[in-house]
């Protein structure tokens, strides 16, 4: 018996091992940007009190909640996004794109823009507590990106849809210890479509003013399929100091299904297909929640987070490998009253405010932060607005 | 909390709303006080340099660009070639005089008598940049023709024009291109290749055929 079992697992490994060996191409994560965890400086492992650990650190899954969400609407605008738009507004207008491009402003825009419009939900079902997690959740974006001084010009609309799963065991520990040491296991299936448009600034300019949905259809689409298996460990000691640890992607195939155009997926042509892998995450947290005495009253609480986030990443996935210092988060938040929170941090190498009114019928949340697009702190630095209602209890 | 300490709630998040809105403008959010801790590309690795270099060529940063350009010019891989040559061409100047031409603010007939002329009176042009990147994109337009997109054979036909007529001491002359030579067949060769790639609806024909004649 002992034997077989052992037989299944070595047999379960080697499959898994060759899985892994057969991929060729590393895929860049889903993000789904959280406005209270931006605000905190990015993700932080050992924090564990609402939905989000789903994203964070399955072992969070037993001290966090229990909380369900219904749905969320929350919009993220990333770069100039208003002079984007006012020029767009022009050229439907009329304005010759060639009179524009003679605007020095316009000029110093395009030469290194980035900018995308990112909304998470309305799917956004979900719960977190006493161990389990799970949730759906969607997210569509749309981004521009140009590169040269005459440009050339990227857009992409993509939607992804994805669900995560999992549970958390608390490992029995001598009540003298007062700590909790939980761990945890999550598994993610998700689906991502993505259509690009490269055109030159001249050609995009005449394709926005003759704009009709087939410029869209005629466009290459890529639908991505997979899955990912994250583990993690959350010790507790007292409730006052914590300590994260969480390997995301462990095991996290990708099948791409590359069409030709947009239109060829709807009529069901026969798509190139490649495979590959959502690179190893390895993240390590530290989170401070002190006692507040007196002042309860008033503050309700206060955590104080430090993160080190994909520690391994110039060996997992070198290529796009980042300054070791943008790794770290650091982040702070205090709660007044039960119902304001307010958000500082430090992440990606820049520095990040918001926060958080908890109306009972719903959470309102305001964020802005900056990111970095490069591998360098300030090569290429975004701005991003964040503003959301989630509708959680 | 008292009813009263509730009410005031809604107000004290609309002001403290309103303050993170009016302070949180973009340049603070975009500051980072770790500019220092950049490393420099020559000291990573090869697919980290690439990595480095195509995000200094989407910064506009043209100390970024020429440092990344230094670094990626010997990786002999197609996407190492098409960076370093779209660096080139940034690096170079050429794409900013362009734009200044059709607003106006360079003419090109303002009192310079020769192409050496004209570029002594807009020193920010660096043509020797315009011709190692032309050169490039003449080598990816035989070897990976998808990676071009119209503006580079443009510029490539640009970059290989002036290499035609770059002179023993450095100087420019148009007149005095021998149109037998390697480099002026080269030029217009490639030229004749861009305009058969091409879509003939592409505004970027237009140039090429003038330009062709012109070599």
């Amino acid at each position: 018996m002992h034997t077989r079992r052992r037989i299944c697992t070595i047999l379960l490994f080697t499959a898994l091992a060759i899985g892994a060996g057969a991929q060729s191409l590393t895929f860049e994560p889903l993000s789904y940007p959280s406005a209270r965890m931006n605000a905190l400086g990015g993700d932080h492992v050992a924090l564990a009190d609402d939905v989000t650990t789903l994203f964070s650190n399955p072992a969070g899954f037993q001290a966090a909640g229990p909380q369900f969400t219904f749905s969320e609407l929350t919009a993220n605008l990333t770069g100039p996004i208003f002079s984007i738009a006012d020029l767009v507004i022009k050229i439907v207008n009329g304005t010759n794109p060639l009179t524009l491009l003679t605007d020095t402003k316009v000029q110093s825009l395009l030469t290194s823009l980035y900018t995308a419009v990112t909304l998470n939900g309305p799917l956004a079902f979900g719960y977190v507590g006493n161990g389990l997690g799970f949730g759906f959740f969607n997210s569509s974006g749309l981004t521009f990106s140009t590169v040269g001084t005459v440009p050339t010009i990227t857009a992409g609309v993509g939607e992804d849809l994805q669900f995560i799963g999992g549970y958390a065991f608390r490992i029995p520990l001598p009540a003298s210890m007062k700590s909790t040491l939980d761990l945890g296991l999550s598994v993610r299936t998700f689906a991502q479509g993505n259509v690009t448009l490269s055109e030159s600034i001249i050609s995009f300019f005449s394709l926005l003013s003759g704009f009709s949905p087939s410029i869209l259809t005629s466009q290459p689409f890529d639908l991505d399929v997979g899955f990912g298996v994250d583990t993690g460990i959350r010790y507790s000691w007292n409730d006052i100091i914590t300590v994260g640890i969480v390997g995301r992607n462990l095991y996290a195939p990708v099948m791409r299904n590359a069409y030709v155009t947009l239109t060829d997926f709807t009529n069901g042509a026969a798509p190139a297909v490649t495979y590959g892998s959502l690179p190893i995450d390895l993240s390590a947290g530290l989170l401070f929640s002190p006692r507040l005495g007196f002042l309860e009253a008033y503050m309700t609480g206060l955590n104080v987070m430090l993160d080190y986030g994909d520690i391994l990443d110039f060996l997992t996935h070198a290529t796009p490998a980042t300054n070791p210092i943008l790794h770290i988060g650091l982040g702070i938040e205090a709660v007044l009253l039960k119902v304001l929170s307010l958000r500082a941090g430090f992440g990606d190498g820049y520095f990040s405010a918001g926060l958080g009114i908890d109306l009972t019928a719903f959470k309102f949340n305001v964020t802005m932060y900056g990111s970095e697009l490069s591998t360098e702190p300030g090569l290429r630095p975004a701005y991003n607005l964040l503003a959301g209602l989630e509708f959680r209890y | 909390m008292n009813a009263r300490s509730r009410r005031k709630i809604p107000g004290i998040a609309v002001v403290a709303s309103l303050a993170v809105l009016l302070t949180g403008c973009q340049a603070i959010f975009t500051y980072t006080p770790l500019t220092a801790l950049q490393r420099s590309p020559a000291s990573l690795p090869a697919a980290q340099r690439l990595e480095y270099a195509q995000n200094a060529l989407a910064s506009g940063d043209k100390t970024a660009m020429a440092a990344a350009l230094l670094a990626i010019q010997d990786d002999p891989s197609s996407a190492a070639q098409y960076t370093a040559a779209q660096l080139g061409i940034e690096v170079s100047g050429v794409p900013q005089l362009l734009l200044a031409a059709v607003d106006g603010t360079v003419n090109f007939a303002s009192g310079a008598t020769s192409i050496t002329d004209f570029l002594a009176q807009n020193p920010a042009v660096q043509p020797d940049y315009l011709i190692a990147a032309a050169n490039r994109v003449a080598a990816l337009s035989t070897t990976d023709p998808a990676a071009l997109q119209p503006m580079d054979y443009v510029y490539g036909a640009l970059g290989l024009a002036l290499d035609a007529a770059k002179q023993p001491d450095g100087t420019f002359n148009f007149a005095a291109i021998v149109p037998t030579d390697p480099k002026p067949v080269a030029a217009q060769a490639f030229i004749n290749a861009a305009i058969a790639t091409l879509s003939p609806t592409d505004p970027t024909q237009a140039f090429l055929s003038a330009f062709g004649g012109f070599v």
